[in-house]
């Protein structure tokens, strides 16, 4: 086979088809071919954000094993291995000149090429591999070697940017010096990520730690170790067990007067302790209102370094609340949500941002009232709905899950609940039944929080609810599956899959002994797994309609949804379907590649296949 | 918004299953054509398998043979041989109606049965297929040194690159020679 012998497209479509692993590999083969794969990846390679050397194996924080590849939101490429063994090399090693130096690589057993290399010689080695990548995957792609406080060694290449990650606890004087003896051997940190608990002493604010683009730190308070007053860069990220109102309004009055924090773009804490109410500070630092009835603009922005499988944005802040600095007249959204405080910078002045504020489309009035009285007024206004509206309408009440698993639900007549949960922490299983227990039963439950649930059994009131929006195991989501007697279930899986469960599942159904009030099913699984598409559509004995015929669409309105523009489940045009024994009717099945939907028909075979086209 | 939610299709809601009820339409009896090889080997072959084909599809679709007009006129593909024709209609009748797998364990093992297929997929324009067998040509030099690669698929060193572009430019200038004394012969 001489691949020269393809034509150019054919070339490109296995280039595409290839790991960056193999492709590095594959360059080395003749320098006709290294610019083959850079002509013909150059989009590819442009799309690569960045080239991470880490540590490769936290057991073995002693030695110089390092992994590169290439990270993204769902994985990391491993693009080499780098190993501290050439005495150790196996006999089908093999040399290649990387950019000018001559390396020993042997294949290793995890899938991954490696270099070997000597202790005294890994400055040379990680500069010709460092080279070599500016040159194969362009000068655009940003380069980041990662020290930690085992491991402090970097090689001082140029565009290699430094990330430290540290640990530290305990008031042990060795962690801190160690801290600062790393700081200020090394060129100024890109970012850096550390949880020190339990200090005693604060680095001075002349410490180059602060010079840093960004820093993620977990510690008792915002002033030791890391004292937040004195950061002078671009992203900070505190998580803090406690805090002091002061130190927060000292940081916005600074930031303020234009006398700190000038290159600060966003800021994000996060105080553990419920007993801070860091609310009470929005009176205190001045700051501006826009009306409730306006929409402000969302403030994000690209994470100076972000970890595999995290968001590489900033999270979004949307606040009705804002501050201008007086030396340029700056605005900073500020948003606090429970126990977080977020702070996003703009780079417009006031009058600029405000431009940006756009009319809500919807003004409506508000009531005003004392929390204690709650129940009385929810029961006054929805009495007054149902005389006003009538009572053939449905009336919605939507819970949601606020700290110490309480849900406000009031006792009203004519009053469908459900609940809610977002991007809160993770429940057990007695916090989530407890949930459960504070309604007859929900209508809808929606939470993406239940992934320590284990198991479910026939009794639980899940069961019963009319349509339930979960993320689950996949353990926990066959309990459900087996028992379920609602009509819409949507379920996200924080694992992989097994086909047993869904065969199982789909000939339960076509014998009509349960599920049959369901409607509407979806189970998606994490980017990294995939379904077995052609295994599941055999196992489960599928019936197809002809692929030269455009079979009908099944989608119908869900039992609620958050948004209207989601108001219909994800329309299925497949063109395999399965059905009911006992009353004919069809259930289009469509497998794509991390999602599995199943669409009940209210039509029997023969009326199904009178809808295909 | 849900986080359960997220990552629905983003296109507007089609409508509920209510779907127009039509009357079932009238089956059309399925129309076949007839392809060879380098071997003449005739191979009878439906319209719908045929739909993979991208280039044959194109040359059917304005054609409006009747079934003895296609069977006189069967499309000549000279240039594949004719076991690897076969295995292009088999694929194209196994995936016939039916929606394309993530992949194909299917394919030829040997290395020249594989590229003889590539080439030919490439010409009639199947695109599922091409991509399974450009992805079963990448697996095969996963994990091996350059070596091995250059091995499996004849690549050529630079020295031999090199060499080969001399002679290239030496025929070119040859050539160029030539012409320049045609057209001299021609002006006298």
């Amino acid at each position: 086979m001489q691949l020269s012998k393809f034509p150019y497209l054919v070339q490109k479509e296995i280039l595409d088809n290839m790991t960056y692993s193999d492709l590095f590999l594959l360059s080395f083969v003749s320098k006709n071919m290294k610019n083959i794969i850079k002509s013909s990846q150059a989009t590819r390679f442009r799309r690569i954000g960045r080239i991470v050397y880490e540590i490769d194996n936290m057991d073995l924080w002693n030695t110089n094993y390092r992994k590169i590849y290439i990270p993204s939101e769902s994985n990391e490429d491993v693009i080499l291995r780098c190993w501290d063994m050439s005495e150790k090399l196996r006999k089908d090693y093999f040399q290649l000149n990387v950019s000018g130096r001559i390396l020993d690589f042997e294949y290793i057993t995890c899938r991954y090429h490696m270099v070997a290399f000597n202790q005294c010689n890994k400055e040379s080695v990680f500069e010709s591999i460092h080279n070599y990548f500016l040159d194969f995957f362009g000068d655009t792609v940003k380069n980041q070697w990662i020290v930690n406080n085992y491991m402090p060694y970097f090689p001082r290449l140029p565009n290699l940017s430094l990330i430290l990650i540290f640990w530290g606890t305990g008031n042990d004087k060795g962690n801190m010096k160690n801290l600062q003896k790393i700081i200020s051997s090394s060129p100024t940190m890109t970012h850096i990520k550390m949880s020190f608990w339990e200090a005693n002493e604060t680095l001075k604010p002349e410490s180059k730690f602060y010079q840093a683009e960004s820093i993620a730190i977990q510690q008792d308070n915002l002033t030791v170790p890391v004292n937040l007053g004195s950061f002078q860069g671009r992203q900070t990220f505190f998580r803090c067990n406690t805090c002091r109102n002061f130190d927060l309004i000292e940081f916005v009055n600074r930031w303020k007067s234009g006398e700190a924090f000038q290159k600060l773009e966003h800021l994000e804490i996060v105080i553990d302790n419920d007993d801070i109410p860091i609310n009470r500070i929005l009176d205190e630092i001045g700051v501006k209102y826009i009306d409730a009835t306006k929409t402000p603009p969302t403030h994000t922005l690209p994470k100076v370094y972000f970890e595999t499988v995290c968001k590489p944005n900033t999270y979004p802040i949307n606040a009705h609340t804002y501050v201008v600095r007086e030396t340029d007249n700056r605005v900073a959204s500020i948003s606090i949500q429970e126990k977080t405080l977020s702070f996003g910078v703009w780079s417009e002045t006031e009058e600029e941002f405000l431009a940006m504020v756009k009319l809500s489309q919807n003004h409506v009035p508000i009531a005003d009232f004392h929390p204690k009285y709650d129940q009385s007024v929810f029961g006054a206004i929805h009495n007054y709905f149902l005389d006003f509206f009538g009572n053939s309408i449905e009336y919605i009440w939507i819970a949601r899950l606020t700290h110490g698993c309480k849900l406000l639900i009031p006792r009203l007549q004519n009053l469908s609940e459900c609940v809610y949960t977002s991007g809160f922490p993770e429940l057990s299983t007695e916090e989530f039944e407890k949930i459960l227990s504070s309604s007859s039963v929900f209508k809808l439950v929606n939470m993406d929080n239940l992934t320590r649930v284990e198991r479910f059994g026939p009794e639980s009131k899940l069961c019963q609810v009319e349509s339930i929006q979960l993320k689950l195991n996949d353990k926990a989501i066959l309990d459900v599956l087996h028992h379920f007697q609602g009509r819409q279930a949507f379920f996200t899986c924080s694992s992989s899959f097994e086909i047993e469960g869904w065969t199982e599942f789909v000939d339960k159904w076509k014998s009509g002994e349960v599920f049959q009030k369901l409607e509407y099913l979806r189970v998606k699984i994490p980017s990294r797994h995939e379904f077995p598409q052609t295994e599941i559509l055999n196992a489960v004995g599928v019936n197809y309609i002809d692929a030269t015929k455009t079979p009908p669409t099944h989608s119908l309105p869900k039992v609620h949804s958050w948004r209207v523009r989601r108001r219909y489940t994800d329309p299925i045009i497949s063109h395999t379907y399965v059905v009911r024994e006992t009353d004919n009717r069809v259930a289009s099945i469509s497998i794509q590649q991390t999602t599995i939907l199943f669409g009940v028909w209210n039509k029997t075979e023969e009326e199904f296949l009178a809808m295909v086209k | 918004m849900s986080s359960t939610e997220q990552g629905t299709s983003s296109a507007a809601p089609a409508e509920p299953t209510t779907a127009p009820e039509s009357a079932a339409a009238p089956e059309v009896p399925e129309s076949f054509y007839y392809v060879h090889g380098k071997d003449k080997v005739v191979h009878k072959v439906s319209a719908g398998a045929l739909q993979h084909s991208a280039l044959i599809h194109g040359m059917i679709s304005n054609l409006g043979y009747t079934e003895e007009q296609a069977k006189a006129n069967p499309f000549p593909f000279e240039n594949i041989d004719g076991d690897i024709l076969q295995m292009v209609v088999d694929w194209c009748n196994q995936h016939k109606g039916k929606p394309t797998p993530p992949e194909d364990t299917n394919l030829p093992k040997q290395k020249e049965k594989l590229f003889d297929l590539v080439l030919a997929v490439n010409y009639l324009e199947i695109k599922e297929l091409l991509t399974y067998c450009c992805k079963q040509v990448a697996m095969m030099v996963k994990g091996k040194s350059p070596e091995e690669i250059r091995e499996i698929w004849m690549i050529p060193t630079d020295a031999e690159d090199e060499a080969a572009e001399k002679e290239a430019k030496k025929r070119a200038g040859k050539e160029a020679a030539g012409e320049t004394a045609a057209a001299a012969g021609d002006a006298k």
